[in-house]
Parts: structure tokens; sequence; C-alpha cells
């Protein structure tokens, strides 16, 4: 049997795969250590360099922006990917199906209705909070981005496209992306090198502190949900389905 | 032993588990779990924003997975009521053919779905890859064999024609290609005797003049009904396949090679044995 030799293959190369991961987890767990000097500086100065609480946010939004800006760009490059690849399939809007399929389980409406705009609001939560306490633009838009997916399973993926203004959407997505880029080569302007807070400070842990942490933060949640919007509608234009 | 190190043995265990898995479902499941029990593994560390982001972002991608696999991850399978080989029993399905089709979508690792159709309609669903495999009795008529891919028989039949001594009225009919060509000419897609049960009731009143059928639905018939009717015996030898869609070519060949191997086993004797012997 052909699948059955593949298969035993694939479970083969899947053990070996998980026992590589062990491997490599508990090793480097068991190698941390506390390695003097190193982020010393940052814990003890972040709040008074950046004036924000949460140090995490401190440094990927302050220190190392920088690098924050290509975690964008790959993803930004995921979502041109996927817009790319699926415009070359043509249209396939359900048809026959939409009738008999799409319309779920009452439970499963319900509950979506019922826990839907919860879920949007702990996403903008976590991204207006994200210099105070664990949260940020990534993990807030992405729970944004769950919403609509939630929506989507509840009351079929159509109907929650047909709401969407493609060209708007589009608009907006690259918006998002330029402002995110240009913010930080505004920097010069102020006086500051590039990739550098020119915002004040403000008083560490009030709603409106450490500088632009709470702008990029919004920005960077809004570019995570419109993203994954975008690449949601593209699955039901060009696949018929999510 | 602390709680990280035991989520840190947990988490190659789960993976193995979810990286074995043959069907999609619980594949993903265990994805789920790992999924949050390495946000655990980063909540102890000391890094709750990086905990966030894996439940996020683990549970938006479960949920296109699960989106994923309920389009991708289903045998449907689609056709007539058809006794001894494909028909309702209580909430359940059983039949003939619905074993042969439950042990080949458990070898390939889908889930089995069905929708029952009238015997005319199965044509139009597995050319717009609606469904994946017709079944209930298939016999193909010439449209048919050209459009569709037919499987390998696995049982032979017989056609039975019944015209009716009295009664002038309507052409019906579910099986064999000359029937349904003709039914398709007369009455369109609004026959009224689209289902065998509906066939059966006609019968019964003695409505229907003329009307072919195959074996297994003419040992079906009732035979007090079919007292006023002439019954003649085509001596053609024919056979009960399944027919794909023409999209699905690996699903073809796949269940070809099932229905060989079921025979050869002599596994396809004993499930016939069981509904028809």
């Amino acid at each position: 049997m052909i699948v059955r030799k593949r298969l035993t293959v694939q479970n083969t190369i899947a053990v070996i795969v998980a026992l590589i991961f062990l491997v490599v987890v508990l090793f480097s767990f068991s190698f941390i250590g506390r390695r003097p000097g190193a982020g010393e500086q940052f814990i003890r100065q972040g709040v008074e360099d950046t004036g924000a609480v949460n140090i995490v946010a401190a440094i990927y939004l302050n220190y190392r922006l920088f690098d924050t800006i290509f975690e964008i760009l790959v993803f930004a490059l995921a979502v041109i990917g996927v817009r790319f690849h699926l415009h070359a399939i043509k249209d396939k809007r359900p048809r026959l199906k939409e009738a008999l399929f799409i319309s779920e389980s009452h439970i499963v409406r319900v509950a979506g209705d019922l826990l839907a705009p919860v879920v949007a609001l702990i996403g903008l939560f976590l991204i207006v909070t994200g210099h105070l306490a664990p949260g940020g633009g990534f993990s807030g838009g992405a729970l944004l981005g769950t919403v609509i997916l939630l929506l989507a399973v509840a009351r079929g993926g159509e109907r929650v496209g047909r709401r969407l203004n493609e060209d708007v959407v589009d608009r907006l997505e690259q918006i998002f992306l330029v402002s995110i880029i240009a913010l930080s080569a505004l920097s010069p302007l102020f006086g500051r090198p590039f990739f550098a807070n020119f915002f004040p400070l403000g008083e560490p842990g009030r709603l409106l502190s450490g500088g632009w942490i709470l702008l990029y933060n919004l920005l960077i949640g809004g570019k995570v949900f419109i993203g994954i919007w975008v690449m949601m509608y593209c699955f039901i234009r060009h696949r018929g389905d999510v | 032993m602390t709680t990280l190190q035991g989520l840190l043995l947990l988490l190659p265990i789960i993976a193995i588990f979810a990286l074995t898995r043959r069907r999609p479902l619980g594949a993903i499941l265990g994805m789920g779990v790992f999924s949050l029990l390495l946000a655990g593994v980063y909540l102890l560390s000391h890094a709750p924003d990086v905990a966030l982001v894996e439940v996020a972002v683990g549970a938006a991608f479960l949920a296109f997975y699960i989106l994923a696999v309920r389009k991708k991850g289903k045998l449907m399978v689609i056709g007539d009521e058809t006794p001894y080989l494909f028909y309702r029993k209580g909430e359940d399905v059983a039949g003939l053919e619905y074993e042969i089709l439950r042990g080949f979508a458990d070898k390939l690792g889908l889930d089995l779905e069905i929708l029952f159709v009238p015997r005319q309609q199965v044509h139009k669903w597995l050319i717009s890859e609606d469904a994946d495999i017709g079944a209930g009795g298939v016999i193909p008529t010439t449209s048919e064999k050209s459009n569709l891919l037919i499987s390998d028989g696995y049982l032979k039949t017989r056609l039975f024609h019944i015209s009716s001594r009295s009664v002038d009225g309507r052409v019906a009919g579910i099986s064999g290609s000359h029937a349904l060509e003709e039914i398709e000419n007369k009455n369109g897609m609004a026959d009224p005797y689209a289902y065998f049960s509906d066939l059966c009731a006609g019968i019964d009143h003695g409505e229907i003049a003329n009307c072919s059928v195959d074996l297994v639905r003419f040992i079906a018939l009732d035979h007090q009904a079919l007292t006023n009717y002439d019954i003649k015996r085509d001596s053609e030898d024919l056979c009960y396949v399944f027919t794909v869609s023409p999209g699905e070519k690996e699903i073809y060949e796949e269940l070809n090679t099932y229905i060989k191997r079921l025979r050869s086993s002599g596994e396809l004797d004993t499930i016939i044995a069981r509904y028809l012997g």
C-alpha cells in the first residue's frame, strides 16, 4: 500500500523532529542562567529612559524598535503573499453550498454573538495598555483577528466578508504600514537619531505615558487586525470558504 | 520536579501525539493543547507578553486549521437511499455500500459525510464537485460514463422492466441508462418519483405505467402490488459501481485499489453475505 508506506515514513520523520525539539528545548532551558551585565542596564534604567512600566514593551518599541520594524515587515509580506497567490485562483464564491452548509447550529451562532464583543474588548484593552502590563499590538491585534474568524464561523464567511469594502481596507492597511515606518523616520526632525522616541515620556504608570509606545501599539494592533481580515477575505473569495 | 519541568516534558509527548495523528482533527486538537502548554511554559519563565501572543496566535491558527479541515477533511458521499446497499437505520446509515465507504474513509483518514438526494441529481452534484462520491446502487448511464470517473464494480446485478397491464400513466424508474434518460426527457428534474421511496408508493397505488429498477430495488418492491404488472428480466449483465467526481482522480484510484483489496482478501464476500445472503 503506497499510502500506508508514506504514512509510516511520515510518522518516523515526525517522531525524529519531535525528539530533536525535545533535546533543543530541554538543553536551552538548562543553560539559561543569569548572565551578569546583559540586560541589567535595561532593567535598572528602563522606566526612567522610556516611561513604560512594562519593560518588554520598552525594549521592543523603544530600545529595539529597529528589530520590531522588520518583524512587522515579515507579517506584511505574509499578507501580500497570501493575496498574491490566491489572486491567481479564479473567483469561487459559494454556490449551491451556501444555502446548505453555511448555516451553523444555533448554539455556535449564539455563542459567537455573545463572545465576539467581549473578545474584541479584551483585544482593545491589550493594545491600549501594552506599555503598562503584558499585551501590546501584536497579541491585541491577533485577538481582534480571532473575533472576525469567530464571526465567520458563526455567521458564514461570505456574510462577514460582504461588509468589507476591499479598496478601503487595502488602503487602510497600506496607511498603517507606511505610518509605522514613517513615524520612526521623523525622529531627526526633533533632534533625535532614527528610531528614537521623540514624544514626551509622561509619568510612568499613567495611561498617557511611555512616549510613542502607545501610538505604536495602536498602529501595530490595527495593522495585524486588518492583515488577518484581508487574509481571511482572500480565502473566502478564492476558495469559496475560509 | 517543578511545574516548569513537568510542562517541558509534556511538550514533546503532545508534539509526537499531534504529529502522528491520522485524522486531521486529532492533529489540530493536539496542536491546540501544545500551544496552551507552551504558553504555560512562557508564563512560568516570566514572559507573560510572549505567553499572551502564543495563546492569541495559537487560538487564531487553530480556528484557521479547523475551518480548512472542515472543507478538506471530508469525504462527501451522495446518493439515493437503496435497500440493502445504502439506507437509513434510525439516526444512522447502514448497508453494503455504506460499509465499504466507511472502511474507505477510515483508510484515507477522512470524515464520511452523507447526503441523500434523488438518483438523477447525483450526476449534477459530482460534476460541480460539491460531492466526491456517488453511491446508492449506481448503474452508470451513458452520459455519466463519459463525464464521471466510474469505479470498478463490486457486485453483479440485472435490470428489471416493469410495465403495467392496466394503467396508462407515468414513466418512472431509478436505474438503467435508457430509463433514466427517457425520464429526464419526459418529466424533467421535477420527477415526482425521484426518490426510491416515492417510486414504491407509486407502484403501491398503481400510478406507474412503466419503470425499470435494478436487482436490489426489485427485491425490495412490494410483490403484492406487482401482481398487476408484467415483469421482464433484462439479459444484460451489469455491475453496481461508485461514481467519482471528475476532479478527484486520487480518490478514484484509491477507491479502486481498496475494492480490489477487499475482494482479494474475501472481506467483500463476507459483507455481501451479511446484507444479501
